[in-house]
């Protein structure tokens, strides 16, 4: 294993992540431009600061050996939930939502590090010998995992965030061996959920789930419940919606997508779309975004920095900015199916899934394509939480990649 | 490279292929929106030639029980500025407060509070006349960024009618507008502050629309937005009311408009709140927009507290109303029977050292329930409640409705309060208070403390056969897409009394308004079989509170009411006139 240290250890991974981080501290430093108030802030120069943090966290991240992680996981998982539930008493932020812990000079976003834990304790739930026959049965444990943090997230209310440990419950379980069918039926429920506002897709939806489950064949009790769930779900969720009042409607609907608050959000998405669009093919050059300058977006060096980067650098930048996520990403996976152990793979999967998420969304949303849940680009966006936690999740990736050949 | 993995052997293609396609599609919106539309971009970004105009939604209308409309909308014109429009700052701000009459100071305020989105009017002065608006017209040019809008105002169209009730409505302040944040609420907003208008706020209040509109370089408008549609406005919905307005009208005329009181008639077979009327009252109309400093002053001031809703928010002795309590208690518990005698009243009772007075000093005789409760004799009760004792007394009358808020669909219902021995042990110590206190708290004196509402409910218990339900004064909620939320009666409770109690009761609340000795002789309708029970609260502080309960027709009670008048003196001379008249135009008419 040591002859092969320097060929094992991922340095176009880590030029890729510079790379990225790089242009995010650029890009927050040209939104700080509008006024002499916002670059009294210095953003960019803490962005530069949490850089390295993250750099060390991540160097240190990738040098653990990861069975170190397989023993500890447990405890630190049942203290990250923890961190969450304490939120609900102690926690701060904006607008009744409790986020943020306030650490004197800093804020800490404990929901980052739960996405972290949450990725080692299922990978060793689903490493374990029993999991790997990859049926339907290890999914309700598996789930469970994964909807604690989620519901205390989605609490706080962040859905966005929560969300991401759906990506990573089904990245994880495809990885374990699950059958791509047994994924689809078992996550049913949850589009039937959707389905069910609109009949005649409803319908072609239930058809589909029966065919599937002709198809796969599960036992008769796991059809049977997967079946009758999707079925109920259809029926009862319209009455639901139809005995709430129009503006109970209205709070769930701008809960699922900010974008539908025509006075928030929805005004952000149209400013990002201008942004954007204005950049055109060469963009209007580093410092030189009107947009960006006039501060039409709220959250442009946050949430909405990749529409900021491309009003700036055009097409062109935002297409190099997206194949760079898309090599880092690649990467991931590749990680993941080259590692021997089966832990390690499923970290790298989990990982890569929390990543790819972010890109995507985050993306989709200043794209107009997306509803608006407010998640950061990763790498790029400002806020320490969100850009250790990613540098912690890359060095994970440079962990499993360092020692591939170990089972 | 990879042989030998005990994992799962279909290799990397598939998430490979999901993460590929994905981001396809993100480059190909990107391609859309920054290749093939960008010159329709970019001709919105010069400028920012995008504005967002906020059209606020009309509030629901308020309407009583037959649909005649109470609360409504109607046109009124707003000066606005516009950030950043506004040249000369200074200058304009100047001009502008003086043909509006502000403050320039709170101009500066207003404008800077909204800094962070300049390109939404900011309100500076509501409801403004015509005469101001065609001096602002007229001196348009020398105003760059102050424009007039048209939009919604709330009418009240009763003036002080059923002010308490119907409340008032007035800009959010920031406090509020930090606890409604995601609501669709910004500066300026109107939302309910009081009564109704506040406890069905998100109801009443709808959903403001948005238009994006495209403008000029120097800011006219060219037109809407393509990119986006307008967000349509959506009207509240409205309340119908269980009030009865020309019952409310009746009972706002019979409380006079110099004393301070209050009258509740309910619908003993449901709990409708019928007619709710508090003195001294307000005109909610003043509250619509801003309140002027004067006004507010004016009001807050004013020794008769006219803000207060009388009806729910403050709490009275109930006086010899109270004497039902007492006797119900004495009959269920059996320690009296119908025709049980105490020693004759002989205008004085003596308990320990002290003598406690009947209120009437020649005294009473010897009397049996009915004709104690008849002649309201304070000595017949002072024996009753020593004989039931303390715990006894005040579970019964909790389990009367008192002492807690029933409930009602109105903001800060406050529960009056009905003492027991931890309360007594509280305030005096233990055993360091006498047991007479029980002799006060049996005839209504003392430490107990009911409100009107509370009163009114109680007696329709009575009426309806022991039912207590808890009141309401929104039947139906009717949305403008005419989608309806009809309320059902709830019941709280029912009256700790068996059916045959019950029976005598009502036979004594008959007879103090049917009998010759009766105290609430003035309560009586020709023609129909009134009960009632006055009431006559000693108070420290001046003349005493005037007190009467009841309800008619005796057998179908179709009306329960509760009139109080504070300082008004005799209870049987004073509320009992009023509670008549009320029932009367009320059964008149047919009853519903």
């Amino acid at each position: 294993m040591f002859s092969g240290a320097s060929r094992n250890a991922d340095l176009f991974l880590v030029v890729v992540v510079v790379l990225l981080c790089g242009v995010g501290v650029l890009t927050i430093f040209s939104t700080l431009q509008g006024s002499e108030v916002s670059m009294a802030r210095n953003l960019h120069l803490k962005q530069l600061f949490w850089f390295g943090l993250g750099f060390l966290a991540m160097i240190l991240v990738a040098v653990i050996p990861y069975k170190f992680y397989y023993a500890l996981c447990p405890i630190i998982y049942v203290i990250s939930l923890l961190s969450l539930v304490l939120l609900f008493w102690f926690g701060s932020g904006q607008g009744g939502a409790n986020r943020w812990f306030n650490l004197g000079s800093f804020y800490f976003q404990p929901a980052e590090l739960v996405k972290v834990t949450t990725i080692f304790v299922l990978a060793r739930y689903l490493s374990g010998r029993k999991v790997a026959a990859g049926g339907i049965k290890p999914f309700l444990p598996a789930l469970l995992l994964v909807v604690l943090p989620f519901i205390l997230i989605i609490k706080q209310p962040d859905l966005g965030t929560s969300m991401v440990f759906m990506a990573i419950l089904v990245a994880m379980l495809y990885h374990a061996g699950m059958k791509p069918a047994n994924l689809f039926l078992l996550l049913s429920p949850a589009i039937s959920l959707i389905c069910a506002f609109h009949l005649i897709s409803w319908m072609i939806f239930i058809l589909v789930v029966i065919l599937m489950l002709f198809l796969s064949r599960p036992r008769f009790l796991t059809t049977a419940a997967i079946f009758l769930t999707n079925f109920a779900v259809g029926i009862i969720t319209p009455i639901m919606w139809r005995g709430l009042h129009e503006y109970q409607q209205k709070r769930i609907l701008v809960f699922l997508d900010q974008g539908r608050d025509p006075l928030g959000a929805g005004y952000q998405v149209i400013q990002s779309k201008v942004a954007l669009g204005s950049g055109g093919f060469l963009g209007k050059g580093f410092l030189h975004g009107t947009q960006t300058k006039l501060a039409f977006l709220p959250a442009q060096h946050t949430d909405f920095i990749f529409s900021s980067f491309g009003e700036q650098f055009g097409f062109l930048g935002s297409m190099i900015i997206l194949f760079l996520f898309l090599i880092l990403i690649l990467r991931g996976v590749k990680i993941a199916q080259m590692a021997r152990n089966k832990f390690a793979g499923l970290v790298a999967q989990g990982v890569t899934a929390v990543i790819f998420f972010h890109v995507f969304v985050n993306v989709g949303v200043s794209l107009g394509i997306m509803p608006v849940t407010g998640l950061p680009l990763p790498f790029m966006s400002y806020g320490g939480s969100s850009l250790i936690t990613n540098m912690i999740l890359v060095g994970l990736l440079l962990n499993v990649r360092f020692r591939w050949q170990e089972y | 490279m990879i042989s030998g993995r005990p994992l799962s052997k279909r290799g990397e293609l598939i998430p490979a292929i999901v993460v590929i396609v994905l981001f396809s599609v993100l480059a190909i919106r990107l391609f859309d929106l920054q290749v093939v539309r960008a010159s329709d971009y970019r001709r919105l970004s010069e400028e920012n030639r995008i504005r967002l105009i906020p059209v606020d939604a009309p509030r629901g209308h308020i309407l009583d029980r037959h649909g005649e409309v109470l609360v409504c909308n109607r046109p009124s014109y707003v000066v606005s500025i516009l950030p950043f429009m506004l040249k000369e700052m200074e200058l304009t701000i100047q001009r502008l407060s003086r043909i509006l009459n502000v403050d320039p100071q709170e101009i500066v305020e207003k404008v800077s509070q909204r800094r962070w989105n300049r390109f939404a009017p900011v309100k500076i002065k509501r409801d403004i006349d015509f005469k101001t608006l065609a001096i602002i017209q007229e001196h348009k040019l020398d105003l760059p960024g102050v424009i007039y809008q048209v939009e919604p105002r709330r009418e009240y169209l009763q003036g002080q009618l059923a002010a308490h009730l119907l409340g008032t409505v007035g800009e959010i302040s920031p406090r509020e507008l930090e606890t409604h944040r995601g609501h669709r609420y910004r500066y300026g907003s109107l939302i309910g502050k009081a009564g109704l208008e506040r406890q069905y706020e998100p109801f009443l209040r709808g959903e403001d629309g948005v238009q994006y509109v495209e403008v000029s370089a120097v800011g006219r408008e060219i037109g809407p937005l393509a990119d986006r549609p307008p967000a349509e406005v959506k009207p509240g919905s409205d309340l119908i009311l269980t009030i009865d307005l020309a019952l409310q009208k009746v009972a706002e005329e019979a409380l006079s408009d110099t004393v301070c009181g209050a009258v509740v008639a309910i619908d003993p077979t449901s709990g409708e709140v019928l007619a709710m009327v508090s003195r001294p009252t307000f005109d909610p109309n003043l509250f619509s927009t801003v309140v002027p400093e004067s006004t507010w002053r004016q009001l807050n001031e004013d020794p008769g507290h006219p803000l207060l809703n009388r009806a729910i928010q403050c709490s009275y002795p109930p006086a010899s109303t109270m004497k039902l309590v007492t006797a119900g208690a004495g009959l269920e518990y059996k320690v009296i029977g119908q025709y049980t005698r105490f020693a004759p009243c002989s205008g004085a009772y003596k308990y320990g050292n002290r003598w406690f007075r009947c209120w009437r000093p020649e005294g009473h005789g010897s009397l049996a329930l009915v004709g104690a409760v008849a002649q309201s004799c304070d000595v017949y009760f002072y024996q009753l409640g020593l004989k039931i004792g303390l715990e006894r007394w005040s579970e019964f009358a909790a389990d009367c409705g008192f002492g807690v808020p029933l409930g009602l669909d109105l903001p800060n219902e406050t529960g009056g309060l009905i003492p027991d021995q931890a309360f007594f042990d509280r305030r005096y110590g233990k055993r360091k208070w006498s047991p007479g206190v029980l002799l006060n708290l049996s005839i209504g004196q003392g430490e107990n403390l009911v409100t009107p509402l509370q009163m009114a409910c109680f007696t329709a218990a009575i009426a309806n056969g022991g039912t207590i339900y808890r009141p309401f004064l929104v039947r139906e909620i009717r949305s403008v897409a005419g989608k309806s939320l009809p309320r059902d009666p709830q019941i709280v409770g029912h009256l700790p009394l068996s059916a045959d109690n019950l029976k005598i009761i009502k036979r004594s609340l008959r007879a103090v308004v049917g009998d010759i000795k009766g105290t609430g002789r003035q309560a009586a309708i020709e023609g129909v079989a009134v009960a009632g029970k006055t009431g006559t609260a000693q108070n420290p502080h001046g003349e005493d509170h005037a007190w009467f309960i009841g309800f008619a027709p005796l057998d179908d009670p179709r009306i329960a009411i509760a009139v109080l008048v504070e300082l008004g003196g005799h209870g049987g001379s004073v509320a009992a006139p009023i509670a008549g008249k009320v029932m009367e135009a009320y059964l008149k008419r047919g009853g519903l």
